[in-house]
């Protein structure tokens, strides 16, 4: 490969997974589509916001960025590599993940030290103690936890070890999957302060899962919304929350709650009907719910396009004298 | 005081640990009225949870469990024996727990879990509880109700399963609803939804809600007080808009100074975190739990007992300093 086109750090393309599964005791085997036909770009040193509706597919996606989940299509490449290509060891030093809940990846009977050497120790690094207390420092841990047990540290402590775990190998992707919403909010401002000095002093490139979209926008470069397994919209972070342009991406926008009690419930701009993963779509996948919905919209198979600086999956979007979906609803708070 | 839903004094939980006793709840008051909404908010590991599964009487046996007083939904409990509170539960209180994968049941189907206590408790016929069970179902967002009864829970995503725990705890009518972060795991227009309905139950049903979370935005929309809890006391007490108008406790000012605000904030800018960590809660704490993180500290903070002050009808503020941090 030449230096004058440096591949994106991670390549998804045409990425597809079904769970197969019985509903019910002696019902045939049927198909749950939990990612469909997604491609993601994310440049080195850049981060991608990856948000959406609980069972959008998310962890799914991200599973299978990590080398853990196989797609039943698509391609995925680290670092201009086919992740099939790698092997293991290679694979880990590329690309670590951090989860939500620390404590279920944290061996309670381990000590601290241990858990974050471990994957240098498998791997076959050399310098597992001094690299350990570099860790501990970097992620802002005093060096004395080095002894503890998980079950003597706080949330966040637990959580900047999980960090460090996944950074010792020194990766240059970190994908994180909700690692702040199990945290109170001063905890949570340290981890991303955490991520964002990793992010500017060594570059790295992160994938943020999240449902909390002030963490997103304040910490994301770019931005993926999916919806029932499609990516819905992408857009540079300024460009999707001053205008948003799928419907979906509006209703999410707008159910976002401000820490300030005079503004009331939520106004809500989606359909109550609740997103089934087992219909069959010949439109898009979220008309039934659609505020904005056309007639068409239910039979028109909706393709990304590019509006703006986005990409939209939604043929209404950007249309001229669209239902309004920005009125105001009287609020229903007491 | 005959409407109140909850009125607990001096609440404390303590639990052995190999290290020593763990006092994770040291001292709490809490009090909701018929149909009010109080929120508790605080630190990861403050004692949120114990002290809501003390209320339900659910706490492993080897956790000690203390109070002053402790009245709920009209009946006293001080002299509380289990039975009663076994007798309660489902009934006039019920909770949502924080882990919704580790408190559905993955060996029965949805429709029995949900249907199994009223049918008991009420003498509902099996037609008469899934009637209800789909009504709560349908409630709380399922798409296909009926049809979902027969379903195994890991046939459903976290969120979804979250949303069968809300309509499980809703099943037998509760007076009162202990919701241990019911919309963490949930998208926010799911979030929205679940808020919408809880406020929907509070008018239809004058239901009294206990509600734990981390998302102060959840907080604004929904409380009408809210009780803001470190290192197992409450710290601050106030009505919803006195809270975040005028935080009087250092701690409840670090809270919300924490969050970033879209529009505030500026994009990838160091967020002021509370520095350090709260301190371990084995064995006595001398003084103000807070100090060693707290700016507004003193050499009076390390002396208990730190003063409780009202500065304010309906609200409270445990702090050697408040009247400082109020100026
Ligand atoms: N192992 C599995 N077997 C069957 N179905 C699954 C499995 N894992 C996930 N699913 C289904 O696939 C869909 C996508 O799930 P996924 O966990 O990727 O969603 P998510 O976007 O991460 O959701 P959340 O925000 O709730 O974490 C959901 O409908 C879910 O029920
Ligand atoms: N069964 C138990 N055995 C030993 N310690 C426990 C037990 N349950 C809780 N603790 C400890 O008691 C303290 C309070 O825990 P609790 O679960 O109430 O915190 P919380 O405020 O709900 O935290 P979070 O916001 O993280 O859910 C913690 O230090 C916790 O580790
Ligand atoms: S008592 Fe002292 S240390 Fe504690 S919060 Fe008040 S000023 Fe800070
Ligand atoms: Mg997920
Ligand atoms: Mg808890």
């Amino acid at each position: 490969m030449t230096r004058s086109q440096t591949p994106p750090m991670i390549r998804m393309t045409g990425i597809r997974k079904a769970y197969r599964l019985h509903r019910k005791l002696f019902a045939p085997v049927e198909e749950l589509v939990a990612v469909n036909d997604l491609s993601l770009e994310v440049a080195a040193g850049e981060t991608v916001g990856l948000v959406g509706e609980s069972g959008c597919g998310k962890s799914t996606a991200v599973s299978i960025m990590l080398g853990l989940l196989k797609p039943d299509r698509g391609e995925v490449e680290i670092a201009g590599r086919k992740i099939g290509a790698l092997s293991v060891d290679e694979r880990v030093r590329l690309i670590q993940p951090v989860f939500q809940n620390p404590n279920a990846s944290l061996n309670p009977v381990k000590r601290i030290a241990s858990l974050i050497g471990q994957p240098l120790h498998l791997h076959g690094g050399e310098n597992v103690k001094a690299e350990v207390a570099r860790m501990l420092d970097l992620v802002g841990l005093p060096a004395r936890l080095a002894d503890a047990y998980p079950g003597e540290l706080s949330g966040g402590q637990r959580q900047r070890v999980a960090i460090a775990r996944a950074l010792i190998l020194k990766p240059r992707v970190l994908i994180c999957d909700e690692p702040t919403s199990a945290l109170d909010v001063s905890v949570q401002a340290q981890i991303i302060n955490l991520l964002l000095s990793l992010k500017s002093e060594f570059g790295l490139t992160m994938v943020f899962v999240s449902h909390n979209l002030a963490v997103v926008e304040h910490l994301a470069d770019r931005v993926a919304v999916m919806y029932l397994g499609q990516k819905v919209e992408e857009a540079p972070t300024d460009a999707l929350f001053d205008g948003a342009q799928h419907p979906y991406t509006k209703a999410l926008l707008a159910a976002t709650l401000l820490p300030d009690p005079e503004t009331g419930m939520p106004e809500q701009l989606i359909g109550a009907a609740p997103a089934d993963p087992f219909a069959t779509y010949a439109g898009c996948r979220f008309a039934p719910r659609c505020r904005e919905v056309q007639e068409s919209c239910h039979t028109t198979e909706q393709t990304l396009r590019r509006l703006g600086a986005s990409s939209v999956r939604c043929t209404i979007a950007g249309q001229k004298g669209r239902v309004g979906a920005a009125e105001p609803k009287p609020s229903g708070c007491s | 005081m005959t409407d109140m839903m909850l009125d607990i004094k001096n609440l404390q939980v303590s639990i052995p640990t190999d290290r020593g006793t763990l006092n994770a709840v040291r001292g709490v008051d809490l009090s909701i009225s018929a149909g009010k909404t109080l929120c508790l908010v605080g630190e990861s590991g403050c004692g949120k949870s114990l002290t809501a599964t003390a209320i339900i009487g659910l706490l492993p046996r080897y956790a000690k469990v203390t109070t002053e007083r402790f009245a709920m939904a009209g009946q006293d409990l001080t002299a509380r024996t289990e039975a009663r509170l076994a007798k309660m539960r489902g009934r006039d209180v019920a909770m949502i727990f924080q882990d919704p994968t580790s408190t559905l049941n993955p060996t029965l189907t949805i429709g029995r879990q949900l249907t199994e206590g009223v049918m008991r408790a009420e003498r509902l016929s099996r037609k008469e509880a899934d009637a209800r069970a789909i009504e709560m179902l349908d409630r709380v967002g399922i798409a296909n109700p009926a049809a979902r009864l027969v379903q195994y829970p890991h046939g459903f995503s976290g969120g979804q399963r979250q949303r069968i725990m809300i309509a499980s705890a809703l099943m037998g009518r509760p007076k009162l609803l202990i919701a241990d972060e019911p919309t963490t795991a949930l998208d926010v227009t799911i979030q929205a939804q679940i808020l919408a309905l809880l406020d929907e139950l509070q008018s239809d049903l004058g239901l009294s809600l206990l509600l734990i979370t981390h998302d102060l935005g959840v907080v604004a929309s929904i409380a009408d007080e809210v009780a803001v809890m470190y290192a197992g006391r409450i710290a601050e007490r106030a009505p919803v808009k006195d809270l975040f108008r005028a935080p009087q406790h250092p701690y409840t000012r670090g809270l919300l100074a924490a969050i970033p605000v879209p529009g505030q904030t500026p994009r990838g800018s160091e967020l002021p975190a509370i520095p350090g960590r709260v301190p371990g809660l084995v064995g006595p704490l001398k003084g103000c739990a807070f100090r060693d993180r707290c700016s507004f500290a003193g050499e009076i903070c390390g002396q208990d007992p730190v003063p409780g002050h009202a500065p304010a009808p309906g609200r409270f503020v445990e702090c050697h300093k408040a009247a400082e941090v109020a100026a």
